[in-house]
């Protein structure tokens, strides 16, 4: 099987020759201080490139991607290096492209608690706000994106991971502040919907131009939207129901419409409360598998969604990838293949991206047992 | 007149801020102690917590329930005779560590701790560790509480605890964390005196750490 027959095999829940593992995309990358380190160790001399402002990401070389045999290959809407996308500010902190400022606190740029610029508007204020430019934003990207995703469809035999827009609930909270987000889906339900609307109907234009143009080329289009905390959801079943599946409903829809590319959703914590919804909605696919959190056993998640719902992720990232040995790392790799792997429907990495800190031994080791214990007919006790 | 308090109860439980705020004019106005709507409210938000754990409510309904509070004791706080009254829970330093801007956590622990009567100085978030030792010093807190959502940002936890050992103000103060990465083992190992594993957790951790002072 080459790369991409590999994660094709799992994600039609088909046993593969070996399970598929990624790494370098948008939520399975290396913040670029572990990635410098493992470099070091791997005596590697290339220059880092940024992936990701936010997160503070590298773009993973081809020399690592191949040295632990990856079979993904990620495509996001702009060419790294990636830049402050709107404008950079005196102090040193810049506006996103929906003007939401993040300022670097530590390791990555986060939003400050003025950060939102919506965190006092009005409902009519919504409609004089400057939103992004769909159709400007399209156009860019398609032109960056076109060729890449065609070289990696035609001359390589890689799954071709194109990470979304699609990010609504998180960036409409990222305007108005999660306080008030929250608070208004009680308060003023009718201003959090239209904060929403506003955002999913640029999301819904943008991949409306985009989808069209490279979605011959994808094997997965990446979604996200965080639906829950370490310890369980963050909203109810019926508030979910009510203000955001109808808007996640239609999106799923369009992008079925535009590609056959699976739909890998994204959503850290404790989300096993909403998967049954999320795939009757056409989610074929869940990440990072947060499994420290509430009611993320792999074990149980299998048995209850594995014959719907491929995994993507699932190796620890809070406990055993930082502090962990490479003993206990393989022992980790060898527990979630045993866990979720059968007929198909896994794709081994990280719980999301590595942070800083991670000694690359353990990188190396994670790679190097999924390879070991990943292949069909090995058997793990 | 009785049935006023359970009315307040009821209207904060709907997550209704009109109803409770009118209420709690009427009680007022018909001469029910202050005290007494305080401590009703706070009665009521110990149901709030409640439903919360057994997942009758989740983040907006905690949140919603947090503002209707806050509402609600700054229509109360003005009648109080003695408004440090509502403080006799204890006080409390509350921050996330430096180098992690995550606040939304440290935040709904702050308001439950308030609606719980703690006098609470916030000190935000991105704190240094200096910050922490010197307001303990200066701030003279039964209780300081801690929250970190990075794995990176967790071990700033263990140099609070460290410093304040250095200084000597250890033993002055019980510590509490929280927060994503944190547990039970994790809260040991560097010395601090509880973990929270929610807002409402937290909030009862600080209780019994406020109960169990000399």
């Amino acid at each position: 099987m080459n790369h991409r027959e590999r994660v094709l095999a799992a994600l039609e829940h088909k046993e593969p020759d070996r399970v598929p593992v990624d790494l370098g995309s948008t939520n399975t990358s290396i913040h670029i201080k572990a990635y410098e380190d493992l470099k070091r160790h791997l005596g590697l001399k290339s220059e880092t490139v940024l992936l990701d402002m936010m997160q503070q990401l590298a773009l993973i070389d081809e020399p690592v991607l191949r040295r632990f045999d990856i079979d993904t290959r990620q495509i996001r809407s702009s060419p790294p290096p990636a830049r402050a996308p709107k404008k950079t500010l005196p102090d040193g902190s810049y506006l996103d492209s929906w003007g939401v400022r993040r300022a670097k606190v530590g390791y990555y740029y986060d939003m400050p608690s003025d950060g939102h610029p919506l965190r006092s508007a009005s409902i009519d204020d919504l409609d004089r706000y400057p939103w992004p430019d769909p159709h400007e934003g399209a156009e860019k990207a398609i032109e960056y994106m076109e060729k890449r995703v065609k070289y990696l469809h035609e001359k390589t035999d890689y799954a071709v991971v194109y990470s979304s827009s699609i990010n609504f609930f998180e960036n409409s909270w990222y305007l108005t502040g999660f306080q008030r987000f929250f608070t208004d889906l009680i308060r003023n339900p009718s201003f959090a919907c239209r904060v929403m609307d506003k955002v999913v109907e640029y999301g819904a234009k943008f991949e409306s131009e985009v989808l069209p143009e490279i979605g011959d080329y994808i094997d997965v289009v990446r979604t996200s939207d965080d639906l829950a905390t370490q310890n369980g959801p963050m909203l109810s079943l019926e508030m979910y129901r009510k203000y955001v599946k109808p808007r996640q409903k239609k999106i799923f829809q369009l992008i079925k419409s535009k590609t056959n590319a699976k739909i890998y959703y994204h959503s850290c914590g404790s989300v096993s409360y909403f998967l049954d919804d999320l795939a009757e909605i056409g989610v074929d696919v869940i990440n990072p598998v947060q499994v420290s959190a509430k009611n993320m056993d792999t074990k149980m998640l299998k048995e209850r969604f594995g014959d719907k719902l491929c995994f993507w992720g699932a190796i620890d990232t809070q406990r055993v990838l930082p502090y962990g040995s490479v003993k206990d790392v393989e022992e980790e790799v060898k527990k979630r293949i045993r866990d979720l792997a059968s007929n198909g429907g896994y794709i081994l990495c990280a719980v999301h991206n590595i942070q800083p800190g991670v000694p690359p031994e353990n990188i190396i080791a994670m790679h190097d047992a999924a390879k070991k214990w990943g292949k069909h007919n090995v058997k793990i006790q | 007149m009785v049935d006023k308090l359970p009315k307040i109860q009821d209207s904060l439980l709907d997550l209704d801020p009109e109803k409770t705020v009118e209420n709690i004019r009427n009680a007022l106005q018909e001469d029910i102690a202050p005290l007494d709507i305080v401590g009703s409210l706070a009665e009521a938000m110990n149901k709030v917590g409640e439903k919360y754990e057994v997942g009758e409510f989740f983040l907006p309904e905690l949140m919603m329930a947090g503002e209707i509070m806050k509402e609600a004791m700054s229509i109360v706080t003005p009648y109080l005779k003695r408004p440090e009254e509502v403080h006799q829970m204890g006080k409390v330093v509350l921050g996330t560590v430096e180098g992690d801007l995550h606040d939304i956590g440290k935040n709904l622990v702050g308001t439950m701790l308030r609606s719980s009567g703690f006098d609470v100085v916030d000190l935000g978030a991105d704190v240094p560790v200096r910050r922490f030792v010197e307001s303990v010093r200066n701030e003279k807190p039964n209780i300081v509480a801690i929250s970190a959502l990075l794995t990176s940002t967790m071990d700033k936890m263990k140099e609070i605890v460290d410093e304040l050992n250095k200084e000597g103000l250890r033993k002055s103060v019980k510590i509490l964390v929280g927060g994503a990465p944190i547990d039970e083992e994790f809260a040991k190992q560097i010395g601090a005196d509880a973990y929270g594993k929610d807002a409402v957790d937290a909030v009862r951790k600080t209780k019994e750490l406020a109960g169990s002072e000399d």
